[in-house]
């Protein structure tokens, strides 16, 4: 039986796990440890993933291009405001987000939070059950139809029991699965000039295109953005583990907006040269019978764990409802991995729909992103009333409406229909404008505009501007 | 000795519920430390983030890219 927690070692954890803001010294990460961390995160299964979807529309060249700058831009977007200001305050992201949204309005951002985490989890645990069936493939066996469909349900349990055994037994497995994934990934590329040659690379015709070559393009750069602007749920979490502002914002940038475009190359050429966007299908061949057997089981691993990560994640944030705040962490887990079952029944139906999943993160979080740069940088002046994030009173200064900040939500609307209506994400159906703008950039500039006019002409009165020291009335905690 | 049969008497919840409110209470104690060692300290204490890194990260991150994307589309 577990020995009572002291109550030092109930505030540690937390400020560690829980909501408390975490001072300067209890942050993990120096430049070395925000570089190596954020880099293990950006090398994961889902960037050969999005090689893959990338393939579907494009060659080497354009789409080399447009996952590299288009991931840098959306994951810049995205950092600015979260990063400096979970660093400066040391909050996560949902908690940020109030002093935009609301104390209530937050938790619509925590609904998009949940699909984007979940929608990946889905996703890769169909990767993993697609590699369990190359796997008995490649061990020379013809698994039945179904294999898959198991392979998912196996590794929706592997990761309850990762998920509720800690997070120090998740470190400890992505401590040797990130480097490994990076080796494997370098073989990879290396095996794959060496069989193929760069010149076939760039030859390879795209393999499921629209007919318009520049419509192709935009829709791959859209995809490249919506994957930067899709770290949202993890930029604020890395930040506040940070020591210095510049420690949260540069290796966020370089790592999961530069790095994770440079890794998406290696799916996308695989993809492209072996004709399948499916990445445990091109291992084998690409590293022969022996050596793409074990990349695969690997890889299988690295599923396991990344989907852990974003579930444990999701865990997190589900604490914000008031009715799961004092529930049994297993309780939060089991609930978290509930919407993954359809993937059980439909893995390739559902899978098939991961570019539009991908281009849905744009629909999702680009006006988000908008308005909060807006607010946090124009509005704001980089400067946060970290009291307020704290205190459910009516009074308090980001209580605002009922707990709705009414301009931020009308601004998100905006953003959204501007989105729909130059880009469908389920069809591709796009609006003229979209091949000049694309979607994702317009939906979040937009918003952000309106935004800041709308809180230059009309600013809010504060209702109450609590004094330092002035207890929270409150306390949301 | 009767003190201790009283309390293993009492029914679990409500130690549960005891506890609980004691935990909460030291939890907002903590918030509030917390809070005004954060509104107290100066933006150094958390490391620089000046204009020149804001037009570094705008030009190198932002402007570039999309200069890229363009170019590419000629």
């Amino acid at each position: 039986m577990k020995a009572p927690l002291s109550d030092a070692e109930f505030v540690k954890q937390e400020s560690i796990y829980g909501r408390l803001p975490l001072l300067p010294d209890e942050r993990e990460y120096d430049t070395r440890g925000a570089h190596s961390t954020n880099f293990a995160f950006a090398v994961a299964t889902w960037c050969f993933l999005t090689g893959g979807y990338v393939a579907q529309y494009v060659g080497a060249i354009q789409g080399m291009v447009a996952l590299i700058a288009g991931s840098v831009l959306g994951c810049f977007l995205t950092t600015m405001p979260l990063a400096l200001a979970s660093q400066r305050y040391g909050i996560e992201q949902i908690d940020y987000c109030k002093s935009a949204f609301g104390q209530k309005g937050s938790r619509i951002l925590l609904v998009f939070y949940l699909i984007n985490q979940l929608g990946w989890t889905g996703l890769i645990l169909v990767m993993f059950g697609n590699g369990v069936r190359n796997t008995i493939i490649g061990l020379g066996y013809e698994p039945p139809g179904w294999i898959v469909g198991a392979g998912v349900a196996a590794g929706i349990w592997l990761v309850y029991l990762l998920v509720t055994r800690g997070i120090h037994l998740m470190n400890v497995t992505n401590e040797y699965v990130g480097p490994g994934l990076m080796i494997i990934t370098l073989a990879m590329l290396i095996l794959l000039l060496r069989n193929y040659g760069w010149s076939e690379i760039v030859a390879a015709e795209p393999l499921n295109p629209f007919e318009d070559p520049w419509l192709n393009y935009v829709i791959v750069v859209e995809l490249a953005i919506a994957g930067g602007i899709s770290w949202f749920g993890g930029v604020g979490f890395l930040a506040r583990n940070t020591r210095t502002r510049r420690n949260a914002v540069y290796p966020e940038i370089l790592h999961l907006g530069l790095a994770m475009g440079l890794v998406c190359c290696v799916g996308l050429f695989s993809s492209l040269v072996l004709r399948t966007d499916d990445p445990t299908e091109w291992l084998i061949p690409i590293g022969g019978a022996v050596m793409g057997l074990v990349a695969l089981l690997f890889v299988g691993v690295a599923n396991i764990t990344s989907s852990a990560i974003s579930v444990y994640a999701s865990g997190l944030a589900l604490r914000h409802l008031e009715v799961l705040k004092v529930r049994p962490w297993w309780h939060i887990v089991f609930w978290s991995l509930v919407p993954c079952m359809p993937f059980v029944f439909w893995p390739a139906e559902l899978s098939g729909m991961g570019s539009n999943f991908l281009a849905y993160n744009g629909t999702l979080y680009a006006p988000v992103v908008g308005i909060l740069f807006a607010d946090f940088v124009f509005i704001r002046g980089q400067h946060l009333n970290v009291r307020a994030v704290f205190d459910d009173d009516p009074e308090a200064d980001y209580y605002y409406t009922r707990g709705f900040h009414w301009p931020a939500l009308i601004c998100m609307i905006l953003g959204q229909v501007i989105f729909f209506t130059l880009l469908d994400p389920l069809t591709f159906e796009s609006h003229y404008l979209f091949l000049f703008l694309t979607a994702s950039l317009p939906a979040a500039v937009v918003p952000g505009v309106v935004y800041t006019i709308w809180l230059k002409l009309w600013p809010r009165e504060r209702v109450s501007i609590p004094a330092r020291g002035e207890g929270l009335k409150t306390p949301n905690i | 000795m009767s003190d201790m049969r009283q309390r293993g008497d009492q029914p679990g919840g409500a130690i549960r519920a005891a506890d609980h409110d004691r935990r909460a209470e030291i939890l907002r104690e903590e918030l509030e430390r917390r809070l005004d060692f954060l509104e107290k300290s100066d933006d150094s204490v958390f490391g620089a983030f000046t204009t020149l890194d804001w037009l570094l990260c705008t030009l190198l991150f932002f402007v570039l890219p999309l200069l890229i994307l363009g170019l590419m589309a000629l």
